[in-house]
Formats: structure tokens, C-alpha cells, sequence
């Protein structure tokens, strides 16, 4: 009975601990996402300091330098779907629908959660392993006593870079993944490419648009955002760096999804 | 014991220094000689380098006082801890050189974030090859700090640390894992550079040549009883110093039973 009795205050205590952790990597995120603000305040009143030769490396490796693994992964994704959709379509002889189905579904949902995942694993990865070895480096204590903010210094010009980048990189990406359903029509349905164009073209309206692009700058900023504060906790030792990545991964893919989610929640109430 | 009968660059007052509930040291009391080698000294994990996180206002401390010249560093706020923090010169026991950046550009980094906004990009780079020059690197302003050895990262970590002529200079374990030829010529330089710039100089060690040849006053941190248990120059602890494990520390002996080795 007293066995029993411990045990259940045990587990309570360890739910406890686990609230309490949580809680605590919450208040984490609020306090860098409020310096990350105020960074950003102090941009805007051209007093923040970072070197502007690494943001710009940044800013390229995070936009241009992600061309070819976007364009790959969402070609694919375009032929992918306009597969799926012709298999279904051709049962109801509606297979010039396809062009319908790649626009819409890049456009307003493929185009910006590929490009996001494939960011996550790819500029989020590079963001935390980077910090997190300057962490263990003692680079990050260096510049605290050079009186420099390491969110300044490191994080606002990634944050600002990738959340920049993404829509941009979105942009691109739904044109390669409706040519990569444009290349499926073409070759699998013989459907002209005029038409699969037009058709493209009357499915589409601004509204997709507008919501892929949100969706991406939202992406943007939470996989650059989760790279930067897996990077900024992480301990100082070797094994240290391959957790943040990991963690800045797991984060930033399931954050995408979850925005995502609410986004799609948004845009069917307001009957987008 | 510092006989320097001016005013004190640095003076710790009680300071306590803990992570969370731990403890790692208390009434830690010591004063730093203007133009004097002060050694941190003790076993390792006794938190030597925590000591000078909390110098270096990296770390808060749980209690207790940090004092440059008048200022007490924690309990300035903003601009005016701006001001103290600019007076340091900081070389990290990794060196803590930024990795995409040459050399050059490391120790220039200091002058474009702090240093006089008049200076031109030609005259920092023009001072930051002076100062490399100065620790015998002057060949290597343009290296990436992976091209060059663990001794050169050490000394293009101290011309950072020089680039904005510091009143305060703290080096964690400059000597620490280099050959001892590389080793001998560090301390010289040290002993060199506290000539010409006149700074205090705060080294964390425990390479016995290098306190040995450098310290001028020190703090013995013990890691069992949390406070610091002998004070002075390391020459005259090793002479006269009772503390069997100081004694056994300073000789690199092996204590005598039932006296702590040091680690917790």
C-alpha cells in the first residue's frame, strides 16, 4: 500500500519536473524571440552591430546556395502529384483536371512545406551546427566580451536572411513543381502543354498565392529561428553540436507542419 | 602578496560562485596589482575558470563585489558596463578565433566593434598587423585559424586580445597543451607584453614552469573545502606555503594520505 503510494507521488514528481522543463525551454524561446525584436529594432535604427561580410555569405547560402536541392526535391514533388492525380482522374476521364490539381496543390500548399522541410534539414541544420561549435569554441563568450550581442551578431542576420529567402525560394519552387506535373502531363496523358498551362493558369487565382507566400515567410523565420536557439542551448562539447542539429530538425519540421496546420484552419474559416 | 602601494587595478570583495545550488567557491577576496601577473591557481574542476567568467562578466556571481578601479563591474548596468568590459583583453583557453575569419580580420574585429570610430579599415588593418607581428605572426595575417598550429591560434588569440590595449588582460590556461619550447616563449611574451602596455594581467594555470615564471601574486582555489586556501606569488607558496596539498600541488607531488587530491 505505502509501495503503491510512493510510486504515484513518483510519477507525479516526474510530471511535475517534465512541466517544469518545458515551461522553462518556453520562457528560453520567449526571451530570445523578444531579443531577437529588439535586434531587430536596432537594425532598423541602424545600430545594430554584425559582420556584414558573414550575413552576406548567409544570405546566400541560404537562398541561392538552396537552388539546386529545391528545384530537385520540388520537380519531383510536382510529378509526383500530377501521377497521383492522373491515376484517379483518368477513372472519371477527367485527366486535363491534373493541371488543376499540381497548380493548386504546389502553389497553395506543396511549394512552401517542401521548400520549408527541405530548409529545416538543410540551412536549420547549418544554423545550429554552426552556433552550437562556436558555443563549444567559446567564440559566443569572446563576443559577450567585445559587448556584443551574439543575437545581433549572429542570429538577427539569419533569422532576417532566411526569412527573406524563403518566399523567394517559394516563388521558384512552384514554378519548378508545375513543371515537374506539366512533364508528367505531357509525357503520361498527352495533354498539350497549352493546355495544361491555360488550365493552370484559370485554376490559379492571387489568393494561392498570397497564402503560399504567408506560409513560406512564416516557415522562414521558425526554421531559422529553431536552427539559431538549438545552436545558442547547446552544450559544450562534441556530441553537443549533433543534438542542436537533431533538435533544430525535429523542431523546425514539426513546427512547419503544425503552422501549417493553422494556416490551413485560418484560410477555411475565412473561405480562402 | 602585492607590495604595490598604489591604488589596486582589480579587487574581488567575498565573491561567491555557484551554479544554481552548487557551490563552487566562496569568500574569495583578492586584489590585483596595477602592471602585475596574478595566477589563478588550483586542481581542476576547483573553478578557476568560473573565477574569471565572473571577472570577465560572463557569468553573475551569486554574491559579492567585482571592483575595477572605483567600478563595481555587477553592479554597473548598460553603458556604463559597456565601459568596463571595453578596458579587458580576453584570450580564451580554445583562443575562441572566429573560424570564417582570417587572422587579420580577428584581431581587427575588436577595433571595427569598439575601437575609434575614425579609424579607417586601412589603418585597423595596418594596427592588427603591428600587433601580429608583435606575437611573430606576421606572416600569417591572411591564415584561416584551422591552417595554423595550436600555438599560433594562442597567439593570434592574445593579439586580439591586445587590439584595444587593454588596462585589464585575463588569459585562461595560455599554455595549456603546447610543447614546451612554444610553452616558454608564451610566458615571455606575456612578460613582454605586461612590460609595454603596463596592464594587469590575470592568468588562470596550472602549468607549474608558467606560474612559476610569470606570477607575480596569485589565489590557491581549493575544489574540497570551496575557498580559496593559500594567497601570494607562487614562488614564495612553494617556499613557504604549509597547506600539505598546495605544498604536494606546487612540488607535483602526490599528497600525503588523507589530504584531498584536489578533484571533488
Amino acid at each position: 500500500m505505502i509501495h503503491r503510494r510512493r510510486e504515484r507521488i513518483a510519477a507525479l514528481a516526474a510530471l511535475g519536473r517534465l512541466a517544469l522543463a518545458r515551461f522553462a525551454v518556453l520562457r528560453e524561446v520567449a526571451s530570445l524571440l523578444g531579443e531577437v525584436i529588439l535586434a531587430l529594432g536596432q537594425l532598423l535604427r541602424g545600430r545594430a552591430r554584425f559582420d556584414r561580410a558573414d550575413a552576406w555569405a548567409v544570405v546566400q547560402a541560404s537562398g541561392a546556395g538552396a537552388l539546386g536541392v529545391v528545384s530537385l526535391v520540388n520537380l519531383l514533388v510536382g510529378a509526383i502529384l500530377a501521377f497521383v492525380g492522373a491515376v484517379q482522374l483518368l477513372k472519371f476521364g477527367a485527366g486535363m483536371f491534373v493541371a488543376d490539381l499540381v497548380s493548386i496543390a504546389t502553389v497553395r500548399e506543396m511549394a512552401a512545406v517542401i521548400t520549408a522541410v527541405v530548409l529545416s534539414g538543410r540551412t536549420g541544420a547549418a544554423f545550429a551546427a554552426r552556433i552550437a561549435t562556436m558555443q563549444g569554441n567559446e567564440e559566443i563568450d569572446a563576443l559577450k566580451t567585445l559587448g556584443v550581442s551574439p543575437v545581433e551578431f549572429l542570429v538577427l542576420p539569419r533569422v532576417l536572411a532566411l526569412t527573406l529567402m524563403t518566399p523567394l525560394l517559394y516563388a521558384y519552387a512552384c514554378a519548378v513543381g508545375l513543371l515537374g506535373g506539366w512533364a508528367v502531363a505531357a509525357g503520361m496523358l498527352d495533354l498539350s502543354t497549352h493546355l495544361y498551362w491555360d488550365r493552370s493558369a484559370d485554376a490559379l487565382a492571387g489568393t494561392h498565392f498570397v497564402l503560399g507566400a504567408s506560409k513560406s515567410l512564416a516557415f522562414g523565420f521558425l526554421v531559422a529561428f529553431a536552427g539559431c536557439f538549438h545552436g545558442l542551448r547547446a552544450g559544450r562539447n562534441a556530441a553537443a553540436v549533433g543534438e542542436a542539429t537533431t533538435r533544430a530538425v525535429v523542431s523546425g519540421i514539426v513546427g512547419v507542419i503544425v503552422i501549417d496546420a493553422v494556416f490551413a484552419l485560418c484560410a477555411y474559416s475565412l473561405d480562402i | 602578496m602585492s607590495t604595490s602601494a598604489a591604488a589596486p587595478a582589480i579587487v574581488v570583495r567575498g565573491l561567491r560562485m555557484a551554479y544554481g545550488s552548487k557551490l563552487i567557491q566562496e569568500q574569495v577576496s583578492f586584489e590585483v596589482a596595477k602592471g602585475s601577473v596574478f595566477i589563478i591557481m588550483g586542481g581542476s574542476g576547483c573553478g578557476k575558470s568560473t573565477l574569471l567568467k565572473h571577472l570577465i562578466g560572463l557569468n553573475p556571481p551569486a554574491a559579492g563585489q567585482v571592483l575595477y578601479g572605483e567600478s563595481d563591474y555587477w553592479a554597473a548596468e548598460g553603458v556604463a558596463q559597456d565601459a568596463i568590459r571595453r578596458r579587458f583583453g580576453v584570450l580564451f583557453q580554445g583562443s575562441a578565433l572566429f573560424s570564417t575569419m582570417t587572422l587579420a580580420e580577428n584581431v581587427m574585429l575588436p577595433m571595427k566593434l569598439n575601437g575609434d570610430r575614425r579609424q579607417t579599415a586601412a589603418e585597423q588593418r595596418e594596427r592588427a598587423e603591428e600587433l601580429l607581428g608583435l606575437v611573430g605572426l606576421a606572416a600569417a595575417a591572411d591564415l584561416l585559424p584551422n591552417e595554423i598550429s595550436g600555438g599560433m591560434k594562442k597567439r593570434a588569440g592574445l593579439a586580439r586580445a591586445l587590439a584595444l590595449e587593454p588596462e585589464y588582460l585575463f588569459l585562461d590556461e595560455p599554455s595549456a597543451g603546447l610543447d614546451p619550447i612554444s610553452s616558454r616563449k608564451l610566458d615571455e611574451l606575456i612578460l613582454d607584453l605586461r612590460a609595454r602596455t603596463g596592464a594587469a594581467v590575470v592568468v588562470v594555470t596550472h602549468e607549474l614552469p608558467s606560474l612559476f615564471a610569470i606570477g607575480d601574486d596569485g589565489i590557491f582555489l581549493d575544489a574540497e573545502s570551496k575557498r580559496p586556501i593559500a594567497r601570494g606569488a607562487p614562488k614564495q607558496l612553494l617556499e613557504s606555503c604549509d597547506h600539505p596539498f598546495v605544498h604536494a600541488f606546487l612540488r607535483r607531488e602526490v599528497p600525503p594520505e588523507g589530504v584531498n587530491d584536489g578533484s571533488e
